[in-house]
């Protein structure tokens, strides 16, 4: 089993200008340098706050972004910048489910006609996609929803929807970004086992964006945490919730809630913003916020280095072992 | 877990029955049955004008309306100083109005959406041109242009028609603009490119039907708007020309005659206010009933 | 210490719709007793945040209509009240946290002015006193630098400082009773936790009494003493905290926290309530979530009773017993 996804040194920058006369440019790093593979099969779990650059990562591989720097690789090939036929081949094998139920889909266009567009656009005949649909429908359990619009359905129906449309044209690969935040607890455990199910019966492989600890330990096999568009904790799932290394990984993962009163989960409150990745100061991005910080961390980057069996952490208090 | 509000297909469709005729109940009567009768009298004007409306009968010049002292049941609101009937002039003069306020109205909205539409989704400079443009077009006073246009190529129905569209569409430009450009970063729009689905066919496939309730508002509204625009340019002289018989021309014959024949130009005064009146309130309807936010009512 | 400072009896809320009647709360009743914070718990459309606006006084009209029952307010009806009465005991003796503090402030005024505001309605002050009694109340809620902070508009703060300056709006009349929903929901994780732990501390400090709306079942764990649980405009449960997530017996509950993902990949399914969430125009007859529960019979098509199932405990159903 190969790497269906590898990504080097990727990097996203927005230009922002500011100043009179719009001269002074800026840019807003919100990808900056990150690198790691997604094996076929897995669930790759990317979690990080608001700004973090999971989301840019994500429209990245979907193509609504071109990169400003560094590669991707799409089932071994290059797939950095692609146009034409070879785009219409990538986007034949990476499709999307994203956050919001009610944007993702257009109000006006019936089910069918939303979950059928991925064949639609490709020139596939009317009653063959509406067979498909059907199918698929039946597989994402709304059968016969087919003539529906949009505002009938409950958010959770939508997800579901918008699952079976991601299936249409046999896709590799998913990207599923925050697919549940803005369901019901309800809503949401059925779509969660939705989606592993299906994992498993069409051998697909996810990229699971999320900032929701919990809901990303059920799904995922690793995990990787950012934070201000650097990755700086990477590991199998379990390994990370076990044992943590970055500073940040840990408050982050002290900072859900557990639905336990009795919990005695240590409370680790970080003080500070999330900061924004507009020309970052040298040194780790973290250092503000850091409780562990030393000297070196403000002056030297952390680069991610290997801390474990298939665990990397971006730190210079957690220095690799040989 | 088949639906959020019934369990099977059929409650459904006896659900959207009930819907349908709620809103049948609720258009406004008044100004709908207006319209009603505009497009009646003009599909219909030879059947029920009690006369030829060109027909000169100057023996009857300048009678009164029917309630008045010197008028005649044959000429209900009386005739004008060449003895024409006023009701089967109004009556026919509906049909230019028609014409006109929906041909017009159609052409503008089609140009203006068309642009607006293609400068909200593209963004950067086309967006820039098409804007630079629309401010330019709308920096001008429109009868100006309205007539310098008629100047140009003749003032014949369809060059009327030419005309008010080239004037009008800006009004629709920078709205369907400002909704295009938020359509475009909504959700669905990435995941139609993600199916694989081109920018042009986004805009027409995606973008389009959900301007086109905004869109429906605007054309509503400038009815009336392109109706007064021809009543105008017809006064003026510039509209669609005699023998071919026009609201605003009949109010330009009763110009002269308004101390001793007022109803020559009242009465066709009355029938653009009362048009263009219906045609606002049922745009103004339509835009309450098209809101999303206009669910809760009591 | 046992004294309630808010009893809601028998309350009904019903929204009118051009598509029918939404009777978005069904006969609700709870009390809060004085330094206690009760977690009112629910999904969409369980009618929790309407309660948290019929008790502020903000339910949308004309749509909205409180039906039926009373609010006892240290012992009075503020339903019964007029309302130059109530907007005197609105933003000092009752006081709200919104759910997203970006929209909850005017873009258009400073923050200063905006949390004093609070101060001029319901209290005398002289001009140079306001700011200092701003400052203090900003300090309060851990707002770094609040003398520079005073003229600063909400734009130029990040979600977590706009969401103290709420709560210092909330708290500048030192209220009886503070309303909160989903105070942490619209923010990230980690500032989440640096409101929680402000809240907590404020609760301590000021003894306040606090009502709690969310959704959010780890939030309630860690902040409410009570918790009533609520499902289609109902409750369906009420318990203290501890009593609640050991021992569950409404089939609700028991589902809800069932459903929470825990534990790691490929262990095991999730339980999932079956069925959905019923339209709200139209509540099944009887107990609300009879066409979802495992338990349900013929009895259920009659309103259950709250029946009590231990100290403290209530519960909504017919078969409580059986579980």
């Amino acid at each position: 089993m190969g790497n269906i996804i590898e990504i080097n040194d990727l990097k996203k920058y927005f230009p922002i200008s500011s100043g009179f006369l719009k001269k002074r440019v800026r840019h807003l790093r919100a990808v900056d340098q990150v690198s790691f593979a997604i094996e076929e099969g897995e669930t790759f779990g990317l979690v990080g706050e608001s700004g973090c650059g999971k989301t840019t990562i994500g429209k990245i591989l979907l193509k609504l972004y071109e990169p400003s720097g560094g590669s991707i690789r799409f089932k071994g090939e290059d797939a950095t910048s692609l146009k034409g036929a070879a785009l219409e081949d990538y986007r034949r094998g990476i499709q999307a489910v994203l956050q919001n139920p009610y944007a993702s889909l257009n109000g006006r266009m019936r089910i069918w006609r939303i979950v059928g567009e991925p064949l639609i656009v490709r020139g596939e005949r009317l009653s063959a996609v509406k067979k498909k649909v059907d199918e698929l429908l039946d597989l994402v359990m709304l059968p016969a929803c087919g003539d529906r619009f949009p505002h009938e359905m409950s958010a959770g129906q939508r997800q579901q929807v918008a699952i079976a449309r991601a299936l249409s044209i046999n896709p590799k690969f998913i990207v599923l970004d925050e697919p549940t935040s803005l369901l019901d607890v309800s809503a949401q455990a059925s779509i969660l086992n939705m989606i592993v199910a299906l994992q498993k019966k069409f051998f697909l492989t996810y990229l699971f964006i999320s900032h929701n600890l919990a809901v990303v330990r059920f799904v995922s096999n690793r995990v990787g945490v950012m934070y201000c568009g650097k990755l700086v904790e990477l590991a199998d799932s379990e390994a990370l919730y076990s044992n943590p290394l970055h500073p940040y990984t840990n408050a982050l993962l002290s900072s859900i809630p557990d639905p336990d009163p009795e919990s005695d989960k240590k409370e680790m409150v970080l003080e500070g913003d999330v900061v924004s990745p507009i020309d970052p100061p040298p040194g780790c991005r973290f250092y503000l916020r850091c409780s562990e910080r030393m000297d070196l961390c403000r002056e030297a980057e952390p680069t991610l280095l290997q801390a474990g069996q298939r665990h990397l952490v971006a730190c210079h208090l957690r220095k690799a072992s040989p | 877990m088949a639906g959020k509000n019934s369990t099977d297909n059929e409650t459904r469709k006896a659900e959207q029955k009930i819907k349908f005729r709620m809103l049948i109940r609720r258009i406004p009567k008044i100004p709908a049955a207006i319209i009603l009768l505009l497009f009646i009298s003009s599909v219909s004007a030879q059947w029920i004008a009690p006369h030829d409306p060109t027909a000169q009968t100057l023996l009857d010049a300048l009678k009164p309306p029917v309630w008045l002292k010197g008028g005649s049941a044959s000429y209900i609101l009386g005739t004008d100083a060449l003895g024409r009937d006023v009701l089967s002039r109004i009556i026919y003069g509906s049909r230019v109005s028609v014409i006109v306020g929906f041909a017009g109205v159609l052409l503008s909205a089609f140009v203006g959406t068309l642009l607006g539409m293609i400068a909200g989704y593209s963004g950067g400079k086309i967006d820039s041109v098409i804007m630079r443009f629309t401010d330019m077009m709308l920096s001008m006073p429109y009868i100006l242009i309205a007539m310098a246009i008629i100047a140009a190529i003749g003032p014949s129905l369809t060059n009327i028609i030419i005309a008010l569209a080239l004037c009008n569409w800006v009004g629709y430009t920078r709205i369907i603009r400002f909704e295009s450009m938020k359509l475009s970063t909504a959700e669905f729009v990435d995941m139609a490119v993600i199916s694989g689905s081109g920018r042009f066919r986004n805009l027409f496939v995606h973008i389009l039907p959900n301007v086109l309730n905004t869109v429906l508002v605007l054309a509503t509204l400038d009815v009336g708007k392109m109706i007064i625009f021809e009543a105008a340019l017809s006064f003026l002289g510039l509209g669609v020309q005699p023998p071919t018989v026009t609201w605003g021309g009949l109010c330009a014959d009763g110009r002269s005659n308004l101390s001793f024949g007022w109803w020559i130009a009242t009465f066709p005064g009355i029938a653009i206010v009362m048009t263009c009146l219906a045609g606002n309130l049922i745009g103004d309807w339509l835009r309450d009933e098209l809101d999303p936010r206009h669910q809760l009512r009591t | 210490m046992d004294e309630k400072i808010l009893e809601v009896k028998g309350l009904h809320i019903h929204f009118s719709t051009d598509r029918g009647v939404i009777r978005a709360v069904e006969g609700v009743d709870f009390f809060i007793r004085k330094r206690e914070v009760l977690g009112l718990v629910g999904e969409s459309a369980s009618g929790k945040s309407v309660i948290g606006q019929a008790l502020v006084g903000v339910v949308a009209k004309p749509a909205g209509r409180i039906v039926s029952g009373e609010i006892l307010f240290n012992g009075q009806d503020i339903l019964k009240k007029s309302e130059t009465e109530v907007e005197k005991i609105r933003g000092s003796e009752i006081t709200f946290i919104p759910q997203d503090p970006t929209t909850a402030l005017n873009p258009l005024l400073s923050v200063g002015f905006q949390i004093s505001e609070a101060f001029k309605y319901h209290r005398t002050l002289k001009v140079d006193d306001m700011a200092a009694e701003v400052i203090k109340v900003m300090q309060v809620v851990n707002i770094p630098s609040p003398e520079q902070r005073l003229k600063d508009y909400p734009h130029q703060l990040s979600g977590g400082l706009k969401q103290r300056v709420i709560i210092a709006t909330a708290l500048a009349c030192r209220p009886d009773l503070l309303i909160a929903d989903e105070p942490t929901s619209a923010l990230d994780v980690t500032i989440q936790m640096q409101i929680i732990k402000l809240i907590r501390e404020i609760q301590d400090r000021f003894h306040m009494t606090m009502l709690l709306i969310t959704h959010n079942l780890g939030l309630v764990a860690k902040m409410c003493n009570r918790v009533a649980v609520l499902y289609c405009g109902r409750i369906v449960e009420e318990a203290p905290t501890k009593e609640l997530f050991k021992r569950p017996r409404h089939p609700y509950t028991k589902g809800l926290l069932a459903s929470l993902p825990k534990g790691e990949k490929g262990k095991v399914e999730l339980y999932t309530i079956p069925g959905q969430l019923p339209n709200p125009l139209y509540h099944p007859e009887g107990c609300h979530f009879s066409p979802r529960c495992d338990l349900s019979t013929g009895k259920c098509k009659e309103v259950p009773v709250m029946e009590q199932a231990g100290e403290d405990h209530r519960v909504r159903c017919w078969r409580w017993r059986e579980m």
